[in-house]
C-alpha cells in the first residue's frame, strides 16, 4: 500500500513540496521513486555550497494558522490531486492503445546546469529510466525509440522497439550521452519524423521532447523549423514538449499545434509529474479515417499497409490487423528478420512464419501487428476505469450511523477511520476544499463502501479495479 | 457593453472591461465637465485609446453642444490603429442602435502616404513628394491650367474634386488612412486634399502631433478648429521635445550654401519678371505698402512657407503693423536676404563655440550689417509673398533659404525661451569644422501655450509620463486632474528586478567617471551573458547612447562576451541608420520565432525605444544600462533655463529625463495583461528610493524592496524561478479580478456612492440639501436630450440603476444586457 508514513508534518518540512507530487503520481511508480530521490540526494551532498543556487528556503513551506501547522497545506494538496483526477472525467475517450513514440533527448551543453540536483542531465536519465519501464508497463503495444541532441546534430541512440530492456540497456551507458555543444530542435524532429515513416498510420505516432536548452540552433537550410512543424502537423505526430528552462515560444507553438502538450519543469518533481503524464495513452483527437485502410486490407485479404481508403469516413468501432505468435523452444540459433542475426529462441510471424526476436513488433516482412495476449489484456484498464469515488459529507455518515449501517473501518486497509463526534468538532475548522472529504472517508457509488484516502489513491493509480465491485 | 458614468451613457465596444480603464473613463469624464486640461498616465496594452474614444465619442454624441475631438498621436502606425479602434467602435455603436448619421472621423497624414497621383506618388522623399503636390495643385498653376487647358501639368485627383460639394467630399463614417485611399482611387479624387478641404466638417480628427504643435504646420490645418474642441495627446511623454523641436532651427554651412544660391536664383527671376511683367511687382508692393494680410486667400496651398512663430504671437504684432518699408520692394528684400546670409557665414568661420542671447546676437548683426530687428521679423512673410508673387515651382529646392529666413524670424521674435549656439566641431575630438549654428528653443510652453489658450480641454495621456507634476510645470498649464492609473494583474507578469552589483559585487554604474572601467563593463557583460542563458527567446537591452554602445560591444567583443552570448542567442545591433535597423529588426523577429533566440542591443531615445513594440516572445527581458547624458551644451542651457524660470532643478530634471526613458524602454516589452517579462535596472542608482519612485506607478508597484538590490547571481536564479512559474499554464480568464463585467462595474459605483454618501453625512444636513439641489438640475438641464431618459421624479442617487437602463433601452428600441 501506498501511504505515505512521512506525511506528518514533523517529518520532512521542507520537502513538503516533494509530497505533494507523490500523490499525483500513478502508483507503481513509487518504490523506484524512494530510490531515485535518495540517489538525488546523494548526489547533491556532493556539491559545495557556492555551487547551489541562491534558494530562500522559508518561501518553500507555506503555513495555514498562527502554530505554523501544515495541515491544510497537506489537505490542499490531497484535494488537488483528487480534483486533477475528477477533471479528468470518466467518459468514454476514445484512446490510442498503440503508441509509437520518439523520445528526443536534448544533450546540449545546458543539461549540466545545476539547478536540478544533481544535474539536469543526471535527473533527466534516471527519470528517463524509470519512464521506461513505466510507460511499457501501462502500454504493452507501444514501441518507443531515442533520438539525442547535440552539437547542432541528431543522432538516433536506438531506433523503434517495444524491447523496454534493449532501450534501457542504451540508456544505461553514460558515457555515450556526455552533453555537449547546442540542440538543433529542427534536426531531431526530422530525424523522429524520419524513424516513423514506415509506420502503419493505424497507430498513434508521438514525440516527447526534453529540451533543456533555452534556444535552439537549426541548420540555415532551405527548410526552416516553421516547415518542420507543418510537416509534423500534417502526418499527425503528436508532440510534446517539456522544456527545463522557460515557455520557448517555437515549442509551445509546435506542441499547440501537433496537439501535444507544452510543460515547463519547476523543478525535479515537476519534471516528473510532467513526464509521467505522458504515460496514459493520449485520448485519440482526429476522428481517424485511418483504420479504414486496415478495414480494406482485411477485405482484400492482403497486406495491412493503410495506404488506400483515405476517403471514407471511419465507422464506430473499427478493427485491425493483429497477429499472435508462436513462440519458438530455446533450441537451436536461426536468424531473425528484425535483426539479421544468430539468435536462440523468438517468435514466428502468424502470416508469413519469418523469425521476431521480441513481441510485441510489426513483422519486417509482412507489416503484420504482431502481439501476444496479455499485452492486449494489459491495455484494457483505460476502457474500464474506476468510478471517482465521491466525498461522504458528515449528514450522511450522521444518518448512517443512525441506521447502523455505517462501516467503523476501511473497507480496503482496515484503518478505522475518525469518530464521529471528532468529525464534529473539525467540521467547519479544517475545511479546506470540497474536494477533500470532511469526514475522511470516500465512497464507491456502485458498491457502497467507504475507503480512506490512501486506498483511494492507491486504487485509481494502481489498482485500477475497486475491490468492493469486484468481491 | 453599455454602462453608465454619472448621466452619461457609455457605450463600450467590449463585454468586458479593465477596472483601469473603467477609473480612466470617469476621470476624463470629470475633466470634460470642468472643461480644464488633464494629466492621465495608463500602463501600455491596457486599451487606452479604446477607453479614450469610447467615452468622447459618447460624450460628444450625449450632450448637445457640438464638440469635436482632435486627437493627436506619434507615428504613422499609431494613428493608422486609432482610426482602426475609432471604426470598430462606431460599427458597435451602430449595433447597439446609438444614432451618429452625420457622425465623420478622419486621419491627416502627410501627402507621401496619401498620394494617389501616378508620377508623384512614387518619390520617396516627403519634401520632393510635397513640392511636386504643390506644383500641381497650386492656385496659380490651377488658374493658368483652367483657363488653357494643357499648357501647365495639373492633377487630375484634385481637379476632380471641384465636383464635389464642399461640405460632403465623402460620405460621413468612419475611414482609416487606408479606406480614404481606396474611396480617392474609386472616385479618381486626392484622398490629401479630400482630408484637408473635410477638416472644418469633422466630428474627430486623428493626425500627428506636429499639426498642432509645430506653428508652420498648426497655422494652415488646424485655424479653423472651434474652441469646444478636445485636444488629446497620445503617447504624449515626449510632448516637450516635440515642443522644442517644432521651434529649433539649426544651420549648417551647406544649407547656407544652398540658401545663398536661392536668393541668387530668386534675385535672377525678379530681374526677369521686371522685364515682362514690371506691374505684378509693383502690385505686389502695394498691396504690402497697404499692409493688406493675403494669407487668407490660398491657404492650404502654401504650408511650407509660412512664419515658424505661432499665430498669435505673430498676430499681435501684425494687427497693426505692416512689411516694413525696407523689404517691400522685391529687390530691396533679395539684398537684404544676401547681406543676413553672409552675415551667418561669417560667425560660421569661429572655431570656439558661442552661446549667446537673441539680443546679443541682433545688437551684433545690427553693428556689422545694419540688419534691424523688424524686417528680420517680417522676413519670413515676406519670402512667402515673393515666392507666390514669382510664382515659384519646385519649392523644396529653396529649403534652405527657408530655414535661414526661418531662423531670423524666430530670432527677432523671440527674447526670452530661446539661446544661439553654435558649435564649430561635431565631436568633441574632431579635427576638421563642421559648424552647425543652433537656435535653441529652450521652452517647450511656447510652442504649446496657444493650444491650451485656445482649446478649453486638452488631455495629455500615455503609458508613461511620471512624475505627473513635471509636465503642468514644463508646459505651464493648470491640470484639473493628474492621475496615475496602476496595473491590475491577475498573476505578477512581470518582474522587475535592479541589480547593483556584479557576483564579484563591483558596483554597477553607468556613471560618467567609472562606465569605461573593465570591471564594470565585465560586469555589464556577465549580465548579459547570464540572462541569454536564462530567457527564452528575444531579449532587449538598451544603452544611453550610440557611442557608448559602440565602445562598450567592442570591449566586449575583446573580452570574449560576445562569443559566450553567441551560444545562447544571436545578437543584432541598432545604428542610426533607419535601412539597417529595420533589416536587423526583421532578422531579430525570425530568431525570436525561430527559437534561435536572440539580444537586440539598442538605444534608450533611438528609434527602437520609442517606436518599436516588444511584445510576448520579441521581448521577455529588458534590460536597461541609463541613465546618463551627454555634457551637450543645448542641454545645459535647458538646464539653467528651466532652473531659472520654473524652478525646476537640474538634477530633477535630469532624474526625471532618465526615468521616463527607462520607463519607455521597459514600457516595450510589456504590452497587455497577457504579456509577461523581465525588466533588468543594470544601475546601482536605481537602489535609490528617489530616483525610483519617478518611475510609473505601474512598474513601481511591482519593484518589492527584496528585488531592488541585488547581485548578478541573485538576480539570476530568481529570474529562472520566475520564468519557470510564469511558463505554467494558467487559465487566462480574469474576470471579477482585472476585467469587470456590467455587474462589476455597477457593484463599484454603488460602493463609491455609499462612501459619499457616509461623507456628505458626516458633513452635516446642509451639505446633503446642496447635493440634492444640484442633482435636480443636473436632471432638468439633461431632459432636454433627446438621449436622456432620466425622468423628472428620480433623484440624484439613483440615476445608475437597472431601471432607467432598460427604461433606457425601451425608448431606444435597443437591447441591453441587464443583470
Amino acid at each position: 500500500m501506498a501511504v505515505d508514513e512521512d506525511y506528518a508534518p514533523e517529518a520532512d518540512d521542507i520537502n513538503i513540496d516533494d509530497d505533494e507530487d507523490d500523490i499525483d503520481r500513478p502508483g507503481p511508480s513509487r518504490q523506484r521513486k524512494g530510490k531515485g530521490r535518495a540517489n538525488g540526494q546523494t548526489g547533491g551532498d556532493g556539491m559545495q555550497t557556492w555551487e547551489g543556487a541562491y534558494t530562500r528556503s522559508w518561501d518553500v513551506i507555506q503555513e495555514d494558522d498562527e502554530e505554523g501547522g501544515l495541515q491544510s497545506t497537506v489537505e490542499k494538496l490531497l484535494a488537488r490531486g483528487r480534483r486533477k483526477r475528477a477533471m479528468a472525467g470518466e467518459g468514454p475517450i476514445r484512446r490510442s492503445i498503440i503508441r509509437h513514440m520518439f523520445i528526443i533527448l536534448d544533450l546540449s551543453e545546458s543539461m549540466r546546469d545545476k539547478d536540478f540536483r544533481p544535474t539536469r542531465w543526471e535527473v533527466t536519465l534516471q527519470y528517463l529510466r524509470g519512464y521506461i519501464g513505466e510507460w511499457f508497463d501501462q502500454n504493452p503495444l507501444g514501441q518507443i525509440g531515442i533520438v539525442l541532441m547535440r552539437d547542432r546534430l541528431s543522432e538516433t541512440l536506438i531506433p523503434m522497439g517495444g524491447n523496454p530492456q534493449e532501450i534501457l540497456a542504451a540508456l544505461a551507458d553514460k558515457r555515450k550521452l556526455e552533453p555537449s555543444g547546442e540542440p538543433s530542435l529542427q534536426n531531431g524532429l526530422t530525424m523522429a519524423k524520419g524513424g516513423m515513416g514506415h509506420l502503419p498510420v493505424t497507430s498513434s505516432l508521438e514525440i516527447l521532447v526534453i529540451f533543456s536548452s533555452i534556444s535552439t540552433a537549426d541548420p540555415d537550410g532551405p527548410t526552416s523549423i516553421q516547415q518542420t512543424m507543418k510537416d509534423l502537423v500534417q502526418s499527425r505526430v503528436r508532440t510534446t514538449i517539456i522544456s527545463l528552462s522557460g515557455e520557448i515560444k517555437i515549442c509551445k507553438q509546435i506542441s499547440e499545434r501537433t496537439g501535444g502538450k507544452f510543460g515547463v519543469a519547476m523543478d525535479e518533481d515537476h519534471l516528473r509529474e510532467l513526464l509521467w503524464e505522458t504515460i496514459p495513452p493520449p485520448a485519440q483527437t482526429i476522428a481517424a479515417p485511418l483504420t479504414v485502410g486496415v478495414r480494406n486490407a482485411l477485405a482484400a485479404g492482403g497486406v495491412g499497409t493503410g495506404a488506400g481508403g483515405r476517403n471514407k469516413p471511419a465507422p464506430a468501432g473499427d478493427l485491425m490487423v493483429m497477429g499472435f505468435p508462436v513462440r519458438l523452444p530455446l533450441g537451436g540459433e536461426t536468424m531473425c528478420v528484425c535483426h539479421g542475426i544468430l539468435k536462440k529462441g523468438g517468435y514466428l510471424c502468424p502470416r508469413c512464419g519469418s523469425k521476431l526476436c521480441d513481441v510485441p513488433t510489426d513483422c519486417e516482412v509482412c507489416g503484420l501487428m504482431v502481439v501476444s495476449s496479455p499485452h492486449l489484456a494489459r491495455s484494457f484498464w483505460f476502457l474500464f476505469p474506476v468510478a471517482e469515488y465521491g466525498v461522504t459529507p458528515a449528514d450522511t455518515v450522521q444518518e448512517d450511523h443512525t441506521s447502523r449501517r455505517l462501516e467503523p473501518t476501511c473497507f480496503g486497509c482496515d484503518d478505522p477511520f475518525p469518530l464521529l463526534d471528532e468529525i464534529a468538532v473539525s467540521a467547519g475548522v479544517n475545511q479546506v476544499d470540497e474536494a477533500v472529504s470532511p469526514t475522511g472517508r470516500y465512497r464507491c457509488a456502485k458498491c457502497k463502501n467507504d475507503f480512506c484516502v490512501n486506498c483511494d489513491i492507491y486504487v485509481h493509480h494502481t489498482l485500477h479495479t475497486c475491490p468492493g465491485c469486484a468481491q | 457593453m453599455k454602462f453608465m458614468i454619472g448621466d452619461l451613457p457609455v457605450l463600450f465596444p467590449y463585454d468586458r472591461i479593465y477596472p483601469e480603464q473603467f477609473s480612466y473613463m470617469s476621470d476624463l469624464k470629470a475633466t470634460l465637465d470642468a472643461g480644464g486640461h488633464c494629466v492621465l498616465e495608463m500602463p501600455s496594452g491596457t486599451g487606452k485609446t479604446v477607453s479614450l474614444l469610447s467615452l468622447i465619442v459618447s460624450y460628444m454624441q450625449f450632450y448637445p453642444t457640438k464638440r469635436k475631438l482632435i486627437y493627436c498621436s506619434r507615428t504613422v502606425p499609431e494613428i493608422e490603429k486609432a482610426l482602426a479602434e475609432l471604426k470598430r467602435l462606431m460599427e458597435y455603436r451602430e449595433e447597439m442602435g446609438a444614432k451618429d448619421e452625420e457622425f465623420r472621423g478622419l486621419g491627416l497624414t502627410s501627402r507621401k502616404n496619401l498620394c494617389l497621383h501616378p508620377e508623384v506618388s512614387k518619390e520617396k522623399k516627403g519634401k520632393v513628394v510635397d513640392s511636386r503636390c504643390r506644383d500641381l495643385t497650386s492656385a496659380f498653376a490651377c488658374e493658368k491650367g483652367r483657363a488653357n487647358p494643357g499648357s501647365v501639368p495639373l492633377c487630375d485627383y484634385h481637379e476632380n474634386l471641384n465636383n464635389y460639394e464642399p461640405g460632403n467630399l465623402i460620405p460621413p463614417g468612419v475611414y482609416t488612412l487606408d479606406d480614404v485611399k481606396k474611396y480617392g482611387q474609386e472616385k479618381g479624387v486626392c484622398p490629401y486634399f479630400t482630408i484637408r478641404r473635410m477638416m472644418p466638417y469633422l466630428d474627430i480628427v486623428i493626425f500627428s502631433f506636429h499639426y498642432l504643435l509645430d506653428p508652420k504646420v498648426a497655422e494652415n490645418v488646424s485655424a479653423e478648429m472651434s474652441k469646444e474642441s478636445i485636444i488629446v495627446f497620445d503617447e504624449a511623454h515626449n510632448i516637450d521635445n516635440v515642443c522644442i523641436e517644432s521651434l529649433s532651427v539649426d544651420l549648417t554651412r551647406p544649407m547656407l550654401d544652398s540658401a545663398a544660391r536661392s536668393v541668387n536664383k530668386i534675385g535672377d527671376k525678379i530681374e526677369e519678371l521686371k522685364r515682362t511683367d514690371a506691374e505684378k511687382l509693383q502690385n505686389e508692393y502695394e498691396k504690402l505698402v497697404a499692409g493688406l494680410q493675403e494669407a487668407n486667400e490660398h491657404r492650404e496651398d502654401e504650408d511650407m512657407l509660412t512664419a515658424p512663430v505661432p499665430s498669435a504671437k505673430l498676430s499681435e504684432d501684425m494687427v497693426d503693423e505692416a512689411v516694413p518699408g525696407n523689404i517691400r520692394k522685391a529687390e530691396h528684400f533679395v539684398a537684404f536676404l544676401k547681406r543676413f546670409i553672409e552675415y551667418l557665414k561669417t560667425r560660421m568661420r569661429v572655431l570656439h563655440v558661442v552661446a549667446e542671447t537673441p539680443q546679443s546676437f541682433l545688437a551684433h548683426l545690427k553693428e556689422i550689417t545694419y540688419i534691424e530687428r523688424r524686417p528680420l521679423k517680417f522676413s519670413a512673410e515676406r519670402l512667402t509673398s515673393l515666392v507666390r508673387t514669382l510664382e515659384l515651382t519646385n519649392i523644396d529646392e529653396h529649403y534652405a533659404l527657408q530655414q535661414v529666413v526661418g531662423f531670423g524670424t524666430l530670432v527677432a521674435s523671440y527674447e526670452k525661451g530661446f539661446m544661439l549656439i553654435l558649435e564649430p566641431y561635431e565631436t568633441e575630438h574632431a579635427t576638421v569644422p563642421n559648424p552647425i549654428f543652433h537656435m535653441v528653443c529652450l521652452d517647450p510652453s511656447l510652442a504649446i501655450s496657444p493650444v491650451f489658450e485656445r482649446f478649453s480641454s486638452v488631455i495629455i495621456t500615455s503609458g508613461t509620463i511620471s512624475p505627473l507634476d513635471m509636465y503642468p510645470k514644463m508646459l505651464q498649464f493648470q491640470p484639473v486632474m493628474e492621475v496615475s492609473y496602476p496595473m491590475t494583474l491577475q498573476r505578477n507578469a512581470f518582474f522587475p528586478m535592479v541589480i547593483t552589483r556584479g557576483s564579484d559585487q563591483v558596483p554597477i554604474s553607468s556613471r560618467f567617471e567609472v562606465r569605461n572601467d573593465p570591471a564594470v563593463v565585465r560586469n555589464f557583460g556577465s549580465i548579459l551573458i547570464e540572462m541569454s542563458r536564462v530567457v527564452p527567446d528575444g531579449i532587449v537591452a538598451f544603452f544611453p547612447s550610440y557611442l557608448y554602445m559602440e565602445s562598450i560591444v567592442s570591449a566586449w567583443y575583446d573580452m570574449g562576451i560576445l562569443s559566450e552570448v553567441w551560444k545562447h542567442k544571436l545578437l543584432f545591433v541598432e545604428t542610426p541608420d533607419a535601412m539597417e535597423t529595420s533589416i536587423a529588426l526583421k532578422n531579430y523577429r525570425e530568431a525570436c520565432n525561430n527559437g534561435r533566440g536572440a539580444v537586440m542591443l539598442s538605444v534608450a531615445r533611438g528609434k527602437v525605444s520609442e517606436g518599436i513594440d516588444f511584445d510576448h516572445n520579441y521581448g521577455r527581458a529588458v534590460i536597461i544600462i541609463p541613465y546618463q547624458y551627454t555634457e551637450s551644451r543645448i542641454l545645459k542651457a535647458r538646464l539653467e533655463f528651466l532652473r531659472d524660470n520654473y524652478r525646476v532643478r537640474e538634477n530633477d530634471y535630469l532624474t526625471f529625463d532618465a526615468m521616463r526613458h527607462a520607463a519607455q524602454c521597459v514600457g516595450r516589452v510589456l504590452r497587455g495583461k497577457t504579456d509577461w517579462g523581465l525588466m533588468v535596472f543594470a544601475d546601482k542608482r536605481f537602489a535609490r528610493q528617489d530616483k525610483r519612485s519617478k518611475l510609473p506607478k505601474w512598474i513601481n508597484q511591482y519593484i518589492i524592496e527584496a528585488h531592488s538590490n541585488m547581485s548578478t547571481d541573485m538576480a539570476v536564479s530568481l529570474a529562472k524561478k520566475f520564468i519557470r512559474q510564469i511558463s505554467q499554464p494558467f487559465d487566462h480568464t480574469q474576470t471579477g479580478i482585472s476585467l469587470w463585467t456590467l455587474e462589476d462595474i455597477e457593484d463599484r459605483q454603488r460602493k463609491d456612492r455609499e462612501e459619499a454618501d457616509r461623507a456628505l453625512r458626516a458633513l452635516g444636513p446642509g451639505a446633503i440639501q446642496a447635493q440634492a439641489a444640484e442633482g435636480m438640475q443636473l436632471d432638468r438641464e439633461i431632459d432636454g436630450d433627446a438621449f436622456a431618459p432620466v425622468e423628472d421624479d428620480m433623484d440624484y442617487g439613483d440615476d445608475i440603476d437597472d431601471e432607467a437602463l432598460v427604461r433606457a433601452a425601451e425608448l431606444h428600441g435597443m437591447e441591453v444586457e441587464s443583470g
